[in-house]
């Protein structure tokens, strides 16, 4: 049983903005889809068994630390849709949206 | 250094501290990571997350990592990968940090710190990964928020530290040691200020004896020694005086904030940790093998701490000393190819040399905000300097003179003493005369002496040196003034 | 309407009936008559003949390159610099790439011809072609259906011959179903074989780029030239590229086949449909093996967890702060407004579907089973692989549904791609082939899957079978 409140938590962390409607209707749709995915489950065969990231079985794909060409800056900006000459523009972020793992040297 | 009065309680700390490497180019884009280009300069499809471009990694990103992890002892993983961490930020540009999360590439290791006391303490570590950095957000120039993407991509190494430390002075140490070793590998330049070096801390405090932790909080933006050290003083009494009157500790994260000398808690609602982390369907796995893991480990330079007990023991240098001189590796490259071109080399030369650095050397450095690899005069030059010196050629005053003049020109020490008559003088008839012109013009020095006031012997031997215009030899000086304080005493008598 | 197929369009420019610049106008006057189909998002028809021009000189030189005059479309998710790549999402409307998608370096580079862009199920989400925020496409044999998804508009293309053919993106059937759909060929890869930079992610571990055509060798001549190693994607394979000439086939192939457990899901023209293909691969020579997929019931759960949770990380770059729609919006979080306009529902669902198995608590109980269930379904193939050369399956259980059929339950619509999802989930290459008709005229399609990096396999039989079917249409 997936709660109202916990589609907010996740529409939220998605941000997404959904109508309480729409959440009502969502959550219908997930009960359906998770209650059919959890067929998983009852799949004993997959206990014993490792997880799968890639099917790929190759490593090490790496690239030479030798720099190229950067984008021209206003090629950068060109398909913001708020820039100046120089910089990216958003509506004012303020201090305490920071998100904890920022790391920002100032 | 700061002390807490901790009382009853004993604190434990653990850092993370963010490294941003030395690389040419980003962690997993070709873009340069020149620091302060101008904005959004340094940036392509990849570290824009645009979309349909995709990550490669950076062999050299790994290499780092790799001295790092060696020099601190960890073990490396032989194959770990990377995984993305989800959130939202205007300057993460995909919206996930490339970054590892379960399998890091190197795990397990320590770092010795010096006490105060002398005596050494062991640092565990428990992690250390690679990771990508954000971007900047600007929030005070514009009535919008602007953002420069240059950074973001630039390879970190994340450095988690055991919860070993148990004071403010102690997390110091341990990023000064952590400091040290990147810029010993060459790895990170280690700057604070421009945030090549950056310092979490996960404080709590419990009562002395007991083995369990209390609740911790994450102090962050702590990017100064300083501020690391007032910071971690502040949040530690805060926190005893919480459970002092009986309340608890809240789980949470707090931001330092230098000009108040607080820290506050960020509004925990909104930073419901949730990153979703999952393994980088873009990246494959990163394989180290045995032969990789030898080749880093043949190559790493001595560590600082080894240079430090070595440089005692070699040079005779008092701990004092090579503790100063191997805080910059290139500092101790210095002082020991200066001790190398010394002709006659002994353990006073040695000292000389390394009370040269230690002053004016440093000095100077200090003064133009240069680093010793740009130092004007050469680890051989100052050797010659100290040669001169130390066969009484030039007195220590001329070797001052000297000093300066070879800052700004490119001479050899002996060449400059030849040119302007720097010899020192130690010529005893010249000398002679110029002790009885002082002796003629203070007559009364001579009554003094007599009277048993020893120091006018002082005045007297400056009164010569000024005469030789410094170029005097010092103790001969001494030596026939004392002869000739006696000689008249003698003739008196 | 362009020649049947680009082999045959390449004689006739070889023999002095036609030249590029008149196949072109003959595609670009097709894409008008069709323009109810909606299977182009945008076309450059400007470019287009400047190329045309170029590889008529080529071939009057005696010099054409290996595409030289194929007239291509592609998917409006793959990257095509200073041309409108758009997801068929209102997020990226106005989005002009700056770069070339390496596929599309290559096609140029190989003389191909782009004539636009084609329409698509937003982000490439769906089957049905009816989530594009640019309106549906339509399917060329009968308007009231749809082609399937999410690379319609590339089908469309293709079957109504507004191009030689296409290239598509298939996370969970994306290529195979609609051209099952539209009665062409469509070719997923195996993982790593084509280059995925510059195709804008849905679900990195599954997607791959595929063309799609007329005929099994166009391609195959297609897959040689886009596929071998890009430094550019680190996931890409080291092996060589793709050559339909160098199969190594045995001399009395095994084919396997499947039995109730899939058929029974069918309906009973697909499932007679099939069962003819059977028997013509038997008398063409191949033995028929019988075989058995165990883990046919994690496909479809385990695609929808893997594929939705990297989706929602993918399309967490879509925030209005450096490219694409923003939100006006003078409140505090410009970036939620800017999702919540820009995204389609069925994107939504899909972002909140795989935020919520990845997150706190449900990560071990979700995402991680189904990694383990994805490990399973390798392990299956591979054993099934050592029994028999190539598997024949349907593509899709039924043949195309009518549009407004499935769109209001997302389960039925999911359960659509029960027959593609497992050769993503495994990396295989698998293809659909036309195989027949339904009573009411609409193209059935069987699908061939081949073990891992055996593609050349996989287009070697696909071609056998090709000329069986061909053969009995003309008996």
């Amino acid at each position: 049983m997936i709660t109202l409140e916990e589609l907010r938590r996740i529409a939220a962390l998605a941000k997404l903005s959904l109508s309480d409607e729409e959440i009502e209707h969502f959550r219908a749709e997930f009960e359906r889809i998770v209650e059919y995915v959890s067929a998983l489950d009852r799949i004993r065969a997959l206990d014993e068994l490792e997880p799968l990231d890639s099917v790929v079985s190759h490593t090490n794909a790496f690239a030479d630390d030798v720099p190229h060409q950067s984008l021209p800056t206003a090629e950068a900006l060109a398909n913001a849709p708020r820039h100046n000459e120089s910089f990216f523009k958003v509506p004012k972020v303020i201090a305490s949206e920071w998100t904890p793992d920022q790391n920002n040297g100032q | 250094m700061q002390s807490v009065h901790t009382g009853d309680y004993e604190a434990v700390i653990g850092l993370e501290v963010h490294a941003q490497l030395l690389t040419a180019t980003k962690a997993f884009c070709r873009c340069s990571t020149q620091y302060g280009a101008a904005p959004n300069t340094n940036v392509c499809p990849v570290c824009l997350g645009h979309p349909g471009a995709l990550p490669v990694l950076n062999r050299q990103v790994v290499e780092f990592t790799l001295r790092m992890g060696l020099a601190t002892g960890c073990t490396i993983r032989p194959r770990s990968r990377f995984a993305r961490k989800n959130y939202f930020y205007p300057d993460l540009p995909k919206g996930y940090q490339i970054s590892q999360y379960e399998d890091p590439i190197c795990y397990g290791g320590f770092v010795e710190i010096e006490l105060e006391d002398g005596t050494t303490k062991r640092i565990g570590i428990t992690r250390i990964h690679m990771e990508e950095d954000a971007g900047k957000s600007i929030h005070d120039h514009d009535v919008d928020t602007l953002i420069d993407l240059n950074r973001c991509g630039v390879p970190l190494i994340e450095i988690v530290s055991e919860p070993d430390i148990r004071s403010p002075g102690e997390a110091v140490l341990y990023l000064q040691a952590i400091r040290q070793l990147l810029m010993y590998l060459g790895i990170c330049d280690g700057n604070m200020e421009e945030g090549s070096l950056r310092c979490d801390a996960n404080v709590s405090v419990r009562r002395r004896g007991s083995d369990r932790f209390g609740t911790k909080t994450e102090v962050k933006n702590l990017n100064s020694f300083r501020n690391v050290e007032r910071a971690l003083a502040y949040e530690i009494e805060r926190q005893i005086a919480v459970l002092a009157q009986g309340g608890t500790i809240e789980q949470e994260t707090r931001m330092w904030d230098a000009s108040s000398g607080s820290t506050r808690p960020m509004r925990s609602k909104e930073f419901a940790h949730d990153y979703r982390y999952f393994p980088e369907p873009d990246l494959v796995p990163v394989e180290v093998s045995a032969e990789w893991i030898e080749r880093v480990r043949a190559e790493l330079p001595e560590l600082p701490l080894a240079r430090k007990r070595r440089l005692q023991e070699q040079y005779g240098i008092p701990a004092y000393d090579a503790g100063i001189l191997i805080a910059e590796r290139s500092l101790a490259d210095y002082f020991e190819r200066a001790c190398g071109a010394l002709r006659e080399p002994s353990p006073e030369r040695y000292k000389l040399i390394s009370n040269w650095i230690m002053t004016e050397v440093l000095r100077i450095l200090g003064e133009r905000k240069i680093d010793i690899g740009s130092f004007p005069i050469e680890p051989e030059r100052l050797a010659e300097l100290v040669e001169l010196q130390a066969q009484r050629t030039i007195s220590s005053r001329i070797a001052k003179e000297l000093f300066a003049e070879l800052l700004s020109s490119p001479a050899r020490p002996s060449e400059l003493v030849a040119e302007r008559g720097m010899v020192q003088v130690s010529d005893a008839g010249y000398l002679e005369q110029l002790v009885e012109r002082a002796l003629s013009e203070n007559p009364d020095t001579i009554e003094k002496y007599r009277a048993g006031k020893v120091a006018v012997l002082g005045f007297l031997v400056g009164q010569v040196m000024k005469y030789s215009q410094g170029k005097a030899n010092p103790e001969l000086v001494r030596t026939l003034l004392l002869e000739r304080l006696g000689h008249s005493d003698a003739l008196a008598r | 309407m362009v020649t049947e197929t680009y082999e045959r369009f390449r004689q006739r420019v070889h023999n002095r009936e036609t030249t590029c610049a008149e196949e072109l106008e003959r595609a670009l006057m097709s894409i008008e008559e069709n323009g109810h189909l909606g299977a182009f998002l945008t076309v450059t028809a400007d470019a287009a003949r400047k190329s045309a021009e170029e590889s008529d000189t080529r071939f009057q030189r005696g010099t054409p390159r290996l595409l030289e005059g194929m007239i291509l479309a592609i998917k409006d998710n793959i990257s095509t610099r200073g041309i409108p790549t758009t997801c068929g999402s209102r997020m990226l409307e106005r989005f002009v790439p700056v770069f070339d998608a390496t596929v599309v370096e290559r096609l140029r580079h190989h003389g191909a011809i782009v004539i636009g862009k084609t329409n698509l199920d937003e982000f490439a989400m769906g089957s049905s072609n009816e989530t594009s925020y640019f309106g549906i496409v339509r399917n060329p044999h009968n308007p009231d259906y749809v082609p399937g998804g999410s690379s319609g508009g590339s089908a469309v293309a293709v079957a109504a011959r507004m191009a030689h053919a296409a290239l598509g993106s298939d996370t969970g059937g994306s290529i195979r179903q609609p051209a099952a759909f539209c009665g062409i060929v469509g070719f997923k890869p195996s993982y790593g074989r084509v280059s995925r930079y510059g195709l804008v992610a849905f679900a990195s571990s599954l997607d791959q780029i595929g063309p799609m055509a007329r005929s099994v060798r166009d391609v195959a001549l297609l897959a040689h030239a886009i596929s071998g190693h890009d430094p550019a994607d680190s996931t890409s394979s080291e092996q060589p590229p793709i050559d339909l000439h160098i199969a190594p086939l045995a001399e009395r192939p095994r084919l396997g086949i499947v039995g109730e457990e899939i058929l029974s899901g069918c309906s009973t023209e697909v499932r007679s449909c099939y069962e003819e293909v059977c028997r013509l691969a038997q008398q063409a020579g191949y033995r028929l093996v019988l075989i058995q997929f165990d883990s046919m019931d994690a496909w479809i759960p385990t695609y929808y967890i893997l594929a939705t949770a990297e989706a929602s990380s993918n399309l967490a770059r879509y925030d209005g702060v450096r490219y694409g729609f923003r939100a006006d919006n003078d409140g505090n979080d410009m970036m939620t407004a800017t999702r919540t306009a820009g995204f389609g529902t069925e994107v939504k669902r899909r972002i909140m579907l795989g935020t919520y198995v990845l997150s706190a608590g449900y990560y071990d109980a979700y995402y991680r089973k189904a990694q383990k269930a994805r490990r399973w379904i390798v392990e299956n193939y591979r054993r099934i692989f050592s029994t028999c050369d190539a598997v024949l399956l349907p593509t899709t259980p039924t043949p195309a549904f009518r549009i407004g059929e499935k769109t209001s339950n997302p389960l039925a619509m999911y359960l659509n791609d029960i027959l593609t999802v497992s050769a993503n989930l495994a990396g295989i290459p698998a293809l659909s082939l036309p195989a027949g008709r339904s009573g009411n005229g609409l193209p059935i399609g069987v699908q061939l899957q081949a073990p891992f990096n055996a593609d050349e396999v996989l287009l070697r039989i696909a071609y056998d079978i090709e000329q069986c079917l061909l053969a009995r249409a003309t008996v």
